[in-house]
């Protein structure tokens, strides 16, 4: 049970104060080394600090590079260094816990940074193993995989969720689940690190591939290379340096039941939002009247639609129609993914969306800026349903 | 039956298999070597009698770490599924589309099985099935579910009353 008048006394404690973010590519050049030093030195130099100065990082669980290894590359010595494993939700959870290392006086300056070469690792996306008979599993994967299903098929997960939700709701139409891919991909038209930029018409949607019913293609996120970092520290110290510092107004994570096996769930679409979104709204005082724009991590179309109703930007079950009522849109309620999200921007583990929400904060978002942006949400959202919410403010 | 013959029954039941369980591993053996004479046994609390999968080392409701293996019924509803298009590895290319789903058994725990594709269009969350058992050649056993007759409908009814 979160604690929240002492969460409330951390709200705008720390600050975001610089980024690092490489163009979202099927093919990165380099390795995937490269990208970690190459969006860590950005994100120290956005800030005006040196990497000398940098005494705390973070990193997924998932990462590519172990955190020993680029403090080797990077000479620095942090006085913390630490993995978050909350899947999807670790970039925004690496934000709350460098936030929460800043107020405590643990570290000064963190760098939290993620990177990823999957397309150049894994050739297409595809795993390069061949024979699926030559793995042998134990325990939760030995009852799954067996049936083609499981921890090797995102799609076909998510896929469980959103029949639950259709069956409890009545609906989630292609409509609603086309409107966000189109609005989304729209918005990454307008963003010169996405890759994809080219704009989908709805016949388009139609007829992409089904992968996992109701899951088409276009319902699926990109599989990225690149990479991206930011620094937090507290707000005292954010006011000398040399970018406009944006505040950590609210922060939390928050797990569904059962967090490791989705059969047994009682309620197979429970997301952890639902235990993190008050938390996060109550710490920062804000209700969702009072943001400009939200970045909603999306690994699937339906996601989204899911997240919007926990966020309270609807009702539950009718995230459908609020998409369909162009809320996302740049000109719409709450424009959303402005950056072209994990569907169409990249696929950088949702550190993309904070880096967006940076973006918009400063006033820096380009062709897609929201006028007045003073107040934005971003999420995380790992494996099967773990959450991450920040409150950011200007 | 020769070899070609079964492969194609496999897959038109089971889709591909992206991994074999090990059949030394503690948490899941009793549960197979039981599937291989088409018995389906789930964990119970010793202590307070839960019956609980997938199976953990501990009751969700007492704590006690004492479990037993128990059999349940092969009657299940469908809780929720889906028909899988894209082959995740090169290897199943050829086993696609397939289904699965998971099925909430009488005794309230659910499992996971696949749906055959004859049952394509009767597929839909609320139905009815019942567990059937397929022995494929390496000596593993696994599930998957077709639609109750009306006969197992029936008797169901009968012994729920």
């Amino acid at each position: 049970m979160s604690d929240l008048d002492r969460l409330r006394r951390l709200a705008g404690a720390a600050a975001l104060v610089g980024y690092g973010e490489t163009p979202y590519s099927r093919s990165a050049p380099g390795t995937v080394e490269d990208t970690y030093v190459r969006v860590s030195l950005d994100a120290i130099a956005d800030a005006g600090l040196t990497p000398r100065d940098i005494d705390g990082l973070l990193m997924p669980s998932y990462t590519a590079l172990p955190p020993g290894v680029l403090e080797d590359f990077l000479d620095i010595t942090p006085a913390y260094t630490g993995l978050v494993n909350v899947g999807g939700a670790s970039s925004a959870s690496l934000v709350m816990t460098a936030a929460l290392m800043v107020a405590s006086g643990v570290a000064t300056n963190v760098l939290c940074v993620t990177a990823r070469h999957d397309n150049s690792r894994s050739g297409r996306g595809g795993l390069a193993l061949k024979n699926a008979d030559e793995r042998i599993a134990t325990g939760y994967e030995a009852l799954t995989e067996p049936y083609g299903w499981g921890s090797l098929t995102p799609p076909a997960l998510y896929a469980m969720m959103a029949r639950r939700y259709i069956e409890r709701y009545g609906t989630l139409t292609s409509d609603h689940l086309a409107e966000v891919a189109i609005t989304t991909r729209a918005h990454a038209a307008l963003n010169e690190h996405a890759q994809m930029r080219t704009p989908i018409t709805r016949a388009e949607y139609d007829s992409s591939r089904l992968i996992a019913e109701p899951f088409r293609l276009l319902d699926c996120c990109v599989i990225t290379d690149g990479g991206a970092a930011v620094i937090v520290t507290t707000s005292e110290r954010a006011r000398d340096l040399r970018r406009t510092p944006v505040a950590i107004a609210g922060f939390a994570q928050g797990r569904p039941s059962r967090p490791g096996d989705l059969t047994n769930r009682l309620v197979i679409d429970e997301i952890g939002l639902e235990r993190a979104a008050p938390v996060a709204y109550a710490m920062a005082d804000m209700t969702p009247d009072g943001l400009d724009f939200a970045e909603i991590y999306d690994c699937f179309t339906y996601v989204v639609i899911k997240q919007l109703e926990i966020l309270g930007f609807c009702e539950p079950g009718e995230g459908g129609d609020y998409v369909m009522s162009g809320g996302l849109r740049l000109d719409g309620r709450l424009p959303t993914n402005t950056h072209g999200g994990l569907l169409s921007q990249g696929h950088m583990s949702g550190m993309n969306h904070i880096v967006e929400a940076v973006r918009q904060l400063r006033g820096d978002a380009g062709r897609a800026q929201v006028a007045d942006a003073h107040a934005g949400v971003v999420t995380g959202f790992g494996d099967l349903g773990d959450a991450a919410m920040l409150v950011l403010t200007s | 039956m020769s070899d070609s013959v079964e492969r194609a029954d496999v897959r038109e039941k089971l889709g591909p298999r992206f991994a074999k369980p090990d059949p030394g591993d503690p948490v899941t053996a009793p549960h197979y070597e039981a599937l291989r004479e088409h018995r389906i046994l789930i964990q119970k609390c010793a202590d307070c009698g839960l019956k609980r999968w997938l199976p953990t080392p501990v009751c969700r409701r007492c704590w006690s770490m004492n479990s037993l293996w128990t059999e349940i019924s092969r009657d299940g509803v469908v809780h929720s599924w889906t028909r899988i298009h894209q082959a995740f590895w090169p290897a199943t290319r050829d086993e696609v589309p397939y289904q699965v789903a998971i099925v909430e058994m009488l005794e309230g725990v659910r499992l996971l099985g696949t749906i055959p594709m004859s049952f394509r269009d009767q597929l839909e969350t609320g139905l009815e099935v019942r567990a059937q058992f397929l022995d494929m050649t390496d000596g593993l056993t696994l599930l998957y579910f077709t639609p109750s007759t009306d006969t197992e409908r029936l008797a169901l009814r009968e012994k729920k009353d």
